[in-house]
């Protein structure tokens, strides 16, 4: 096989790879979307929420994780404007532009729910927790996958 | 020619004999319609008590429970007597047959006894009468109660409260500005209750209310995760925001009734005088033929409810309380109103309760066959079970009307409606239990008491 159609074949691949994770990203958040929405039409979503909230507090979900979760996403966002700015300035390829663009503001968006006193409120708050961690790390990879497209040209 | 006339003629002769046979049977079955023989005073009342008898009341719940219905002079029922509504029959069960045939058993209305079928609107009996000679019973008779009750002399039995259970002609009157019998003339508010704010929840909107009736969430008396009731000053403050106070009257009803009960036994608990339910829920409502409205009616607060809460404090306990009845095993029982596989432990019952079991001590008081029906306490048309029948399935467990009685389920629903029935009853010593299972069994990282699993040992 040729380089070339070695190289095609690779973005293909990494094309349908990224599909398929923005389509889970998408199912993923659809879930507590769910649950919180049928927290005010259905009584027994609701007294499950609330059981598994108090659990979830006291068993997994504590105030360290929580707050580790928090810095993760500062973190991230921090690397991410860096990375961002950094690749401006070399205006090296526009498609991981666009990437680091998405996983930024992403992170960003993410980090605000977080820290929103409304946000913790929500009766389906940890299950949007682990919705936002795995949506986030989904977003990281296909970053990661156009940087490296973007260093093998 | 001679062969088809004789096919005629034959044929004529057989056709004549089939109809003589069918009018023959037809007027056999009038007959039968026509054999149910109607007793006089006397004769009823030397029936009372004798093995071969059973006297049936047929009339609404309501009236046999105590009120005075169809002009009766007195309200309840015939002492002794047992109860089959036709109103039953008119049901829409989807094991309505079974459900009758079962009920028919436990009354010990049975073919081989004489069964005295007796109403007070001349239309009952007859339709109790029709299904049950359609199931072979051939010793049928019937009477009018309105000859009893004239007589103060001959024995009626009314529950004590029967005025806390209210029949859907009663709330009419009410809302009408008729004084209904019981009905002290202080200020009446009419509550539908349900879960889920009002704009969520389908029965106070989409299916209807009735008129001038304000919706009431469960979720503004208890909260989570054990879903006991407010602390008292929420609960004043809840009662203030719907306009309650300690004198209001106050009607709860639902499609289903048991939200309306478990508010009830709050509202008993905080201090108010005079609350209601409607028997047998909006569906009584709907049968009688009332109308329903679609608009939203607002809350009317006012500044005080008129006493510190609680008024009752016995009415509703907690778990000091709890472990008290069950450390005075002969005095108090701790009743489990919950299924029978709740209660051995082989399901919790709830997605939000993981532990099964039940306390170690408590006493299985009946419930229905899973945690979303309360079928032993309820008749058919979800009216309340006679009294008699009640006690007797109670007495199976060692659990008798003398005793104090604290009744518990999950969260407290099912129990509060059996806790009202009590009341309706005239039981004194009475409590509901509030955490339940939810609180007893640990569920929430609070601590587990002590727990049995499995069958009673007997």
């Amino acid at each position: 096989m040729k380089l070339g159609d070695v190289n095609m074949k690779n973005t293909v691949i990494k094309k349908i790879t990224k599909i398929i994770i923005t389509i889970v990203q998408v199912l993923i958040l659809v879930a507590p979307l769910l649950l919180q929405y049928l927290s005010d039409k259905k009584m027994g979503v609701k007294r499950y929420l609330v059981f598994k909230k108090t659990m979830f507090s006291k068993e997994i979900f504590t105030s360290n994780i929580i707050l580790a979760f928090k810095i993760m996403l500062i973190l991230g966002s921090i690397i991410c404007i860096f990375l961002l700015l950094n690749y401006f300035l070399k205006k090296i390829n526009n498609t991981s532009v666009k990437s680091l663009l998405k996983v930024t503001l992403l992170n960003m968006a993410a980090a605000f729910c977080v820290f929103s006193k409304n946000f913790e409120e929500l009766l389906a708050y940890h299950f949007f927790l682990v919705a936002i961690f795995v949506i986030i790390v989904l977003q990281y990879i296909k970053a990661v996958l156009d940087y490296k497209k973007v260093n093998n040209c | 020619m001679k062969k088809i006339t004789k096919i005629m003629l034959a044929a004529l002769v057989t056709i004549s004999t089939l109809v003589t046979f069918i009018g023959c049977s037809s007027s056999k079955s009038v007959k039968e319609d026509n054999s149910v023989k109607t007793l006089s005073t006397k004769d009823l009342k030397d029936k009372l008590g004798k093995n071969d008898w059973v006297i049936v009341d047929t009339r609404e719940n309501d009236a046999f429970n105590g009120w005075k219905l169809d002009d009766v002079k007195r309200g309840g029922h015939i002492k002794g007597a047992t109860d089959f509504s036709a109103a039953w029959l008119k049901v829409d069960d989807k094991n309505k047959d079974k459900r009758l045939e079962d009920a028919l058993k436990t009354k010990g209305i049975t073919a081989e006894k004489n069964v005295v079928l007796y109403d007070a609107n001349g239309k009952d009996s007859d339709e109790v009468a029709k299904y049950l000679s359609q199931k072979g019973f051939k010793n049928l008779y019937k009477y009018d109660v309105k000859e009893w009750a004239k007589d103060e002399s001959l024995p009626m039995t009314a529950y004590e409260n029967y005025e806390m259970l209210v029949s859907s002609s009663w709330v009419k009157d009410l809302i009408d500005g008729k004084k209904p019998d019981t009905y002290d003339g202080k200020e009446f508010k009419v509550f539908e209750v349900s879960w889920g704010e009002e704009k969520d929840s389908p029965d106070y909107l989409k299916i209807g209310h009735i008129k001038g009736a304000v919706h009431i969430n469960t979720d503004e008396v208890e909260e989570g995760p054990l879903w006991n009731r407010l602390s008292d000053d929420k609960l004043e403050k809840f009662a203030q925001n719907n306009g309650i106070t300690t004198d209001t009257t106050v009607v709860l009803y639902g499609t289903d009734s048991m939200p309306s009960f478990r508010v009830a036994a709050i509202l008993k608990y905080m201090g108010v005088k005079d609350v209601r339910v409607l028997n047998g829920g909006l569906t009584k409502w709907t049968n009688a033929g009332y109308e329903l409205e679609k608009t939203s009616n607002k809350k009317s607060p006012v500044a005080s409810f008129g006493a510190k809460v609680p008024v009752n404090k016995g009415y509703i306990v907690d778990l000091p309380q709890a472990k008290e009845i069950v450390a005075d095993k002969n005095g108090s029982k701790l009743v489990d109103i919950r299924s029978w596989d709740e209660y051995i432990g082989k399901t919790s019952g709830y997605d939000y309760i993981k532990p099964k079991g039940r306390p170690a001590g408590a006493v299985w008081g009946h419930a229905g066959t899973d945690n979303s029906n309360l079928n032993d306490y309820r008749n058919i048309d979800n009216t309340m079970r006679n009294k008699d029948e009640i006690i007797a399935m109670w007495k199976e467990w060692g659990i008798t009307p003398e005793q104090r009685l604290a009744f518990f389920c999950g969260t407290g629903w099912r129990a509060a409606e059996v806790l009202t029935y009590a009341d309706v009853m005239g039981l004194k010593n009475i409590s509901l239990y509030d955490g339940g299972w939810n609180e007893w069994s640990g569920n929430t990282g609070n601590p587990a008491n002590p727990i049995e699993i499995g069958e009673p040992k007997k």
